[in-house]
């Protein structure tokens, strides 16, 4: 490989100078004959939160999990192309594949909390890293519960099973946890899809609060959460990565007509 | 809603994953290559089984007169095994998968699985110390039973359809059952008491068993312990086609048996035929039944009324004694490959038949 | 649909009547065939009622108290005292010669702690309370029977009871019975068995449960697991007799006799390890139970929500750390159902067992207070095997075949229960994954 271009090639310098967390150049995959993602190119600034919109079945999803190579789980998928976190090569040889997991963090469209108490889901990561101490782990739980914040929520359920948490927190109580095991990337497929309108307030309002720390990767179908949440936003086709810009921009002056068609809502547009 | 400022414990976790990395890893790599060779050494072993039979059996020039008898004696105990079970699990499928309501379907099922546990050694005792000894003396009865049962259904069907008021026949739709159960036990003693007529004397003297322990009772008693085999399988064969297929061509004015006649059954046909052929083959390799009912003589005979000793059967009663490397216990091993082999190719096929169902369902 | 119920007769759909036909006789089938098992059970412990008869003959006249068992027009079937030992005081008396036949009240049955019962006339509390030490003489036929006061088990006044007390006395006998450890008691038997299931769970379980994690979390679609699968659902349909010869050959003869010659030197002239015992019977039936529980944890696996697994994965735990904090956790009712299929299955199989190691009577238990404490290589007794013996090569008669059905029905309960219980449990797995991925 060669050594890791500090910039993507994007329009216009736009994040010139800017420290990138996540890069995918030349990236294509297939699943056994059907292309899902084609020659994409990306640039994932850092501590900024940076949405992924465009029609259902277009890739985000999978270009999503070629950052934590959850992929790979998937026995007839293929992938070529130059993946970078933090300008490393995620995909090289003697890469530590837990560790990449564990720096880019991942919170899913359905919550799936692990049948167990809420401060065991917390704990999982934790437990991974071979922390025994139960003050440590009980100070660490408080810290990523709080971070998510659930901690005033749940500070008196940390015993009972995550599954009788509500849908909202559920999704927040999976942030905890992803939050837990000190992760510098956040992915998140559609995470308030289904959730309520007054949990996705929360939500997003927790987005904005974790850019400070960490960078989000966001595929979003609802427009309004895109505009209201990202600084940067990336409209997919087919397989393609059309036009990256600023939230702003994107919303106001698209480049392109397919853009301006789907955030208009020209485009069908599939509302779960 | 304000966040407040991540406040994590000063020293990071990076550290602590590094150290773990190692041994996490080797653990992931050995479990994965410990599960394998622990799948290859049950493979061999597996592998080991038929072959370790195979290199100890032994043909001689005897083995026709020792073996023929056996493998009759498997195949006329399986066969009229088949005779009872076939049309009480194939019925009883029918029924429970296409006919019945739901609760009560749900009720029949769980039954007759517990049914198809009941322990082999239990029925074996019935049918040798209840069973055969009561037959005995009422053969012509059963013949009789037998004979009028389908009749019986049959008539009590026609007359219900055609006298019974249209309000009672919706309400006993799918529940048919809890009319016939009645009629049905008190039937039993009724042909009973006919076959034992004085009318019938000389007619019941020719069914007179030579033993009770004959191929009659083992027909009945391995029948009703393959049934349930046979109604599982098909029962989930018919209740998977699709059942807007059966409503469909009832709307279009066909009966419900019409429908599962020309609709349902073609398209399960697969399913119960492989029902049929694993059901064949647990009732050739039943031991404890045919070992305790059938009176093991090894004889060619034909008749239900004669005994019978099958292959199974021979070698839980050999086996324990044959002299290790003796001709005998060659024998005895070559017998059993015999029917592992019919065992086999049984399920093969099963499992062929089945393959075309799972295309079939696919497919509509 | 209702309005096909009014249409006038359809001929055609007679044939529904003949499936309904099928159901009600396997229903009656099967309701007669538990009501057999209970009456026979029944009679093996009910007590009889012990009637004085009398009755001449070419000999001359006769006199006897005992336990009328059977009766018909022509022959009454009783027991009298067993004065020498159990079983040897059966008589058949026609009716024609009896000349009295009547039932007193004061007749009392007393049984033995070898099983053999005296039948006598007098008042009950005499005989109960007595010193164990006490040393009794009955008044036999043949001469006096010495006999001491704990030898006795139990005094009924059979004559006098009502029908609750019929009843308690025939439950208390049962019970007797099932845990009994004498020459008739189950208890051997019984031991025999839980030991031979546990062994063979211990050794069935961790193999199943890690080849079927293997086949179903690595293997993918490769050539050895393939041909695994192929193998263990064949194994499914192969005759369990078979599965006992497998044991001998492979287990007994094989590895035992191979043991036996590496431990004494030479072909031992009584083999130790080369003949039937407890361990090669656990390891037989392990092998027969493998595909019960290799297809139940798959299934169970499968039906572990992929969410789960991708979380704990995202999270950056190994595939390891996955299916031992994730995977395996939730998929616990499954292997819970394998295990309890496992027993029922290997619990009522009895012809693989006589081919390796099961035998009608076996002088010490399996699991005792002498070194080793659980003896691997011993003989053992067999609830399943009990039955077939007692029914077919029983020494007593009426006793051991009432015996025998009371034992299968002992069988038949511990087997129907767990299989029920399996129902229940894979019911509430399924109720449970349809939860956590709703």
């Amino acid at each position: 490989m060669s050594a890791p271009a500090p910039v993507a090639a994007m329009p216009g310098g736009l994040l010139d100078g800017q420290e990138l967390a996540l890069q995918a150049r030349g990236l294509s995959l297939d699943y056994g004959s059907r292309r899902a993602l084609d020659a994409v190119d990306l640039a994932v600034p850092c501590r900024r939160v940076t949405a992924l919109i465009g029609p259902s079945g277009c890739g985000k999803s999978s270009l999503l999990r070629c950052f934590n190579r959850l992929n790979d789980e998937i026995a007839d998928c293929r992938i070529v192309g130059d993946v970078r976190v933090f300008g490393a090569d995620a995909y090289a040889a003697e890469l530590s594949l837990p560790e990449l997991r564990r720096r880019v963090g991942m919170v899913f469209q359905k919550p799936n909390p692990f049948p167990q108490s809420v401060s065991e889901n917390v704990a999982f990561g934790l437990r991974l890293a071979g922390l025994r101490a139960r003050l440590e782990l009980e100070d660490r739980v408080e810290a990523a519960l709080r971070a998510a914040g659930l901690w005033e929520e749940v500070r008196d359920r940390l015993g009972e099973s995550a599954l009788r948490l509500s849908a909202g927190q559920q999704q927040r109580l999976v942030i905890a946890r992803a939050l837990a095991v000190e992760p510098q990337v956040l992915l998140m497929d559609e995470p308030a899809s289904m959730l309520d309108p007054i949990s996705t307030l929360r939500f997003e309002e927790l987005v904005v609060a974790l850019r400070e720390r960490y960078s989000v990767l966001l595929v979003t179908h609802n427009m309004q959460q895109a505009a209201r949440v990202a600084d940067y936003t990336a409209y997919m086709q087919a397989g393609r990565l059309l036009e990256f810009d600023t939230t702003d921009r994107i919303f106001t002056n698209p480049r392109l007509r397919g853009t301006e068609d789907y955030i208009t809502g020209k485009l069908a547009r599939d509302e779960e | 809603m304000s966040v407040p400022a991540a406040s994590f414990p000063p020293h990071s976790l990076t550290a602590r994953f590094a150290a773990r990395a190692a041994r996490r890893q080797w653990r992931e790599r050995w479990l994965g290559r410990g599960l394998r060779g622990l799948s290859l050494l049950l493979a061999l072993l597996l592998l080991a089984l038929p072959l370790f039979l195979l290199f100890n059996a032994r043909i001689d020039d005897a083995w026709r007169e020792a073996l023929l008898p056996l493998l009759a004696g498997s195949f006329k105990a399986a066969l009229y095994a088949m005779l009872v079970a076939l049309p009480l699990g194939l019925g009883a499928a029918i029924w429970c998968a296409r006919f019945a309501t739901p609760g009560l379907r749900g009720l029949l099922k769980p039954v007759f699985e517990l049914f198809e546990a009941v322990p082999a050694v239990v029925l074996g005792l019935i049918a040798a110390l209840i069973l055969a000894p009561w037959l005995a003396q009422r053969v012509l009865g059963l013949v009789l039973l037998l004979a009028l049962l389908p009749l019986l259904a049959l008539a009590a069907g026609w007359l219900w359809q055609r006298l019974a008021p249209a309000g009672w026949q919706r309400f006993w739709r799918g529940r048919e059952i809890g009319l016939l159960l009645p009629l049905a036990a008190l039937l039993v003693p009724l042909a009973l008491g006919l076959g034992q007529a004085p009318l019938f004397a000389s007619f019941a003297a020719q069914l007179q068993p030579a033993s009770p322990w004959n191929g009659l009772v083992i027909g009945l008693m391995l029948g009703l312990a393959t049934m349930p085999v046979i109604f599982t399988l098909a029962e989930d064969a018919l209740f998977a086609v699709p059942a807007d297929l059966a409503t469909g061509a009832q709307a279009l004015g066909a009966t419900r048996w019409q429908a599962l006649w020309r609709l349902v059954l073609p398209v399960a046909a697969p399913g119960i035929a492989a029902a049929v052929l694993l059901g064949f083959s647990r009732a050739l390799g039943e031991t404890m039944i045919v070992l305790m009912a059938s009176g093991n003589t090894p004889l060619l005979q034909v008749s239900p009324l004669s005994g019978l000793r099958s292959v199974a059967a021979n070698l839980a009663l050999e086996a324990p004694d044959a002299v290790r490397g003796s001709v005998h216990y060659g024998q005895l091993l070559f017998s059993a490959l015999l029917l592992f082999g019919l065992c086999l190719l049984l399920n093969a096929l099963a499992e062929g038949v089945r393959a075309r169902l799972r295309q079939r369902l696919a497919g509509s | 649909m209702a309005s096909n119920a009014s249409r006038p007769v359809q001929r055609r759909d007679l044939g529904l009547w003949l499936a309904a036909a099928a159901v009600s006789t396997s229903l009656l089938a099967l309701a007669a065939l538990l009501w057999v098992l209970l009456a026979q059970s029944w009679q093996a412990f009910a007590p009889a009622p012990v009637a004085l008869l009398q009755w001449r003959d070419d000999a001359g006249e006769h006199s006897l108290l005992a336990s009328v068992l059977a009766q018909d027009e022509q022959v009454l079937i009783v027991r009298g005292s067993e004065w020498q030992r159990r079983g040897d005081a059966y008589r058949r008396v026609l009716r024609s010669s009896l000349v009295h036949l009547s039932f007193p009240a004061d007749a009392l049955n007393l049984r033995l702690a070898d099983g053999r019962e005296i039948l006598l006339r007098g008042s009950e509390q005499s005989w109960r309370g007595l010193d164990p030490q006490q040393r009794l003489v009955l008044p036999g036929a043949d001469g006096e029977v010495p006999v001491r006061g704990a030898d006795l088990v139990e005094v009924v006044a059979v004559n006098a009871l009502s029908g609750w007390q019929r009843l308690g006395t025939g439950l208390q006998r049962a019970l007797g019975f099932a845990g009994g450890t004498g020459g008739s008691g189950l208890f051997a038997a019984l031991l025999g068995t839980v030991v031979l299931v546990m062994l063979m769970s211990v050794l069935v379980m961790p193999l199943g449960v890690l080849v079927a994690l293997w086949l179903h979390e690595y293997a993918g679609n490769d050539q050895l697991a393939r041909g695994l699968r192929a193998a263990i659902a064949n194994l499914a349909s192969v005759p369990s007799v078979i599965y006992g010869l497998f044991g001998l050959v492979l287990f007994v003869h094989g590895i035992g006799g191979s043991l036996d010659v590496l431990l004494s030197g030479t072909t031992a002239p009584v083999p130790h390890w080369g003949r039937g015992g407890l361990l090669w019977s656990a390891l037989t039936l392990a092998l027969l139970t493998l595909p019960v529980v290799v297809i139940s944890v798959e299934e169970g696996l499968a039906r572990v929500p992929p969410g789960l697994r991708q979380a704990a994965l995202a999270l950056g735990a190994t595939r390891a750390e996955m299916l031992w904090r994730v995977v395996l956790p939730v998929a616990r009712p499954a292997l819970l159902t394998a295990l309890i299929l496992a027993v029922a299955r290997a619990a009522g199989e009895v012809a693989p067992l006589m081919l390796v190691g099961a035998v009608k009577y076996a002088p010490a238990l399996p699991l005792n207070g002498e070194f080793p404490y659980l003896h691997l290589s011993q003989q053992f007794m067999h609830l399943g095997h009990g039955v077939y013996d007692l029914a077919l090569t029983g020494s007593d008669g009426p006793r051991d075949l009432a015996q025998a059905h009371a034992t299968a029905l002992l069988l038949l309960l511990v087997v129907i229960g767990l299989n029920a219980s399996a129902i229940v449990v894979r019911n509430r797995l399924r109720e449970r994954s349809r939860e956590l991925s709703a």
